[in-house]
């Protein structure tokens, strides 16, 4: 899509003011859209949004006032300028409470359509501005892929330039979504190993009984199956850095092993008798709170210490909110040229949601909801409802569709508007699964191996999604 | 819609069409286009023709009214 100006609808039902108005309005950089009826208009609005309507009061079927009160419903950000060579107060009256920017007696005074289309011009191009200086701010506030200017992140990008150079294992906590692999990551790069090797296993997504063989290899013969012999990922990440994703799942057998590697640096493959040295810099990271686990006998103390030397805690989004803009403006960015579309950001209502809403799956969910919008969106804004249609596929949606405001009111610069709407009581797959795994644990009064058995999942998978749904 | 209102309503459109597509043409025109007098005039019969319609509504709204 090519950058154009804004899209003004004009509905009137006497084509020659169509042509009249589209004339002087594409003068003014306008894309002009008209329809010859308010059917048409409704039609229109289906496939395309405007950034002001020019809507003629009196036309046969749906009239002026009903194009009107259904723009504001379907797009509340579409300003509306009804016109009437018929005026009486009494329309004028109505109309301006039903949300109309304006009314304007025919014939039209041009001067006076110029300035109402200039205005709205104009609220476009700050907002556009604004937008712009956003994402050029983002490049300033990147620290090695993470952004941010609040106090907290600041404080963990300087934390993590200040450890970099020395630390040897590293402990970095947050809920999921908050980028704790970026912060493994930035560790890499800002250390003398930033050339070497980094690494990634994900302990979650290993099978527990392949723990030792892929962590640290086996030879061939070890067991079956093993038909060659496999270095493990401390030889491949040797001189470099081992991220262990989720060490908050490792088996507490593993745990031993990784244990006497970290305070060795010797490795052993399975089947082998050989020592290998590595030199390897750990860092783990989990959502789960270590210390809860080490008290509950699910994680061994030693290597929690051992670990936890440098403990760097990512915040949750909904504490940094200040940075939401601008992590908006850079996945807006990416995803507005991956998917070729010309989108700039949100309107300001749209930000609003996006400030308030709870964010349970942190920068994650914001950057799959940008995603979504811009798969979706061909406006240069996205508008309100754009946002909250691809909240409520998140379970974000209903806790942030119950912040959200619905105003009637057509100045864009409200900050305030009282909360209208209820949240949909939409029945999420989350809730359900939530209902039957709390049913089965209460048949088993509590024991989760059970529990796991009579879903057929494993202990760990159920563990994972009590986690998730917030069970624990 | 009155018969009188719908009457008044298209003449309305109609004569605005005239005077806005006069005024558009003098906006694009040079200053010293030679056919500006000839617009200028459409223009002004426009103009003329609406206070007349005027006019005559609000008479005849009085009319109907006593």
């Amino acid at each position: 899509m090519t950058p154009s100006g804004p899209v003004l609808l004009v509905v009137d039902d006497e084509p020659g003011i169509l042509k009249l108005i589209e004339r002087f309005a594409q003068k003014m950089g306008f894309e002009v859209t008209t329809a010859g009826s308010g059917l048409e208009a409704l039609q229109c609005l289906k496939s395309k949004t405007a950034a002001v309507a020019l809507v003629d009061l009196r036309m046969p079927e749906v009239d002026g006032l009903e194009v009107l009160r259904r723009l504001r419903v379907a797009d509340p950000n579409c300003q509306v300028i009804l016109m009437t060579g018929d005026a009486s107060l009494d329309s004028a009256v109505e109309a301006i409470k039903l949300g109309a920017m304006d009314y304007l007696s025919k014939p039209l005074d041009f001067k006076r359509l110029e300035t109402l289309l200039t205005g709205v011009r104009d609220d476009i191009e700050r907002r556009s501005a604004l937008l712009a200086a956003e994402s050029r701010m983002v490049k300033q506030l990147e620290f090695n892929g993470m952004i941010g200017r609040s106090p907290g992140m600041l404080e963990l990008f300087d934390r993590i330039r200040r450890f970099a150079p020395h630390v040897r294992a590293a402990l970095i906590t947050g809920e999921t979504g908050t980028g704790k692999e970026l912060v493994a990551k930035a560790l890499h790069k800002a250390g003398p190993r930033a050339q070497k090797k980094f690494a990634t296993i994900n302990c979650s997504a290993v099978v527990e009984s392949l723990f030792e063989s892929e962590l640290f290899g086996h030879v061939r013969g070890a067991f079956t199956g093993a038909v060659e012999s496999k270095p493990g990922m401390f030889e491949v990440a040797d001189g470099g850095t081992l991220l262990l994703d989720e060490i908050g799942e490792l088996p507490l057998p593993a745990q031993a092993k990784l244990l006497r590697v970290l305070e060795t640096g010797e490795v052993q493959r399975v089947g082998s008798v050989d020592m290998r040295r590595v030199d390897v810099r750990v860092v783990a990271a989990t959502n789960r709170d270590l210390r809860v686990e080490c008290a509950n006998g699910r994680f061994r103390d030693d290597l929690f210490y051992r670990l936890s030397v440098v403990e760097l805690n990512v915040m949750p989004l909904r504490e940094r909110h200040e940075d939401i803009p601008y992590l908006t403006a850079a996945f807006v960015r990416h995803f507005s040229a991956q998917f070729g579309k010309s989108i700039l950001g949100p309107t300001p209502a749209a930000e609003r949601i996006l400030l308030t809403a709870p964010w349970p799956g942190n920068v994650r969910e914001l950057r799959n909801l940008i995603e979504r919008i811009c798969i979706l969106g061909d406006d240069r804004f996205f508008s309100e409802r754009e946002t909250l249609a691809c909240l409520t596929t998140s379970s974000a949606g209903r806790a942030a569709t119950a912040s959200a405001t619905t105003t009637t009111s057509s100045s864009s610069s409200s900050t305030t508007a009282p909360v209208t709407k209820k949240p949909t009581d939409l029945h999420l797959l989350a809730d359900a699964e939530r209902e039957h795994i709390g049913k089965v644990l209460r048949n088993t009064a509590g024991n989760k191996k059970a529990a796991a058995l009579l879903l057929g999942v494993s202990r760990r998978a159920l563990y994972r999604k009590l986690d998730r749904l917030g069970l624990r | 819609m009155s018969e009188h209102r719908i009457f008044v309503h298209d003449m309305k459109n109609l004569l605005g069409i005239i005077t806005g597509y006069s005024a558009l043409l003098l906006d694009e025109m040079q200053g010293d286009d030679s056919r500006r007098p000839d617009v200028d005039e459409i223009r002004k019969a426009g103009e003329g023709a609406l206070a007349l319609l005027e006019d005559w509504n609000k008479g005849a709204r009085g009319d109907g009214r006593q």
